[in-house]
């Protein structure tokens, strides 16, 4: 899709897809208005009871908009300097 | 400054609406207790890599050589083996432990 236009995320074939759950993608490398940007945008949804596996991104910061459901989520960092000198 | 930097665990309860930031290179599992649905918006993305932590495929510790995992992890390069084969699905999985597949 080189359009310039709207571009449906979910048009395309999951990048990620089982019984529960399926995670569509749209790639800088896939798209010239994302290249732009420097954005990926995806769309991801756990079916009830199931999770998505622990993973991380090698470069990308990524900002997560909840849309529907309810769930948790566990996030894993180091203890910043400042907490550490708290302690 | 050879000091062993310590883990931070961060945990989260999703609300429709909220908005979390996943910084790059931290770990990151999302459970489902209801059908859900995100979205993701991800910046430096050109050439980002997502690395699997569990399951089949895109795992990178199942990608590390035997001599390599033998001394990183306490058990023998086979115990970590088996014990990454023991998750078959890929991305997704059942997080409920009771209702055994298979």
């Amino acid at each position: 899709s080189s359009e310039s236009g709207p571009f449906n995320l979910r048009n395309r074939n999951p990048l990620y897809s089982n019984k529960f759950g399926k995670f569509f993608e749209i790639t800088p490398e896939k798209n010239p208005q994302l290249q732009d940007l420097d954005i990926f945008v995806s769309s991801v949804e756990i079916n009830e009871g199931a999770l998505i596996l622990p993973h991380y991104n090698s470069r990308s910061t990524v900002v997560l908009v909840m849309n529907e459901g309810k769930g948790h989520l566990e996030l894993v960092g180091h203890k910043s300097e400042q907490q550490e000198q708290r302690e | 400054q050879e000091r062993s930097q310590q883990v931070q665990r961060y945990r989260a309860r999703l609300s429709p609406g909220d908005v979390y930031v996943i910084p790059a290179g931290h770990p990151i599992v999302v459970k489902a207790s209801s059908d859900l649905s995100l979205l993701g918006f991800g910046i430096n993305a050109e050439n980002n890599q997502r690395n699997f932590l569990a399951g089949e495929e895109d795992n990178v510790i199942s990608q590390i050589e035997r001599p390599v995992k033998e001394v990183a992890f306490p058990g023998s390069a086979q115990d970590v083996e088996s014990l990454l084969k023991n998750q078959r699905q890929s991305y997704f999985a059942n997080a409920q432990p009771q209702q055994r597949e298979r």
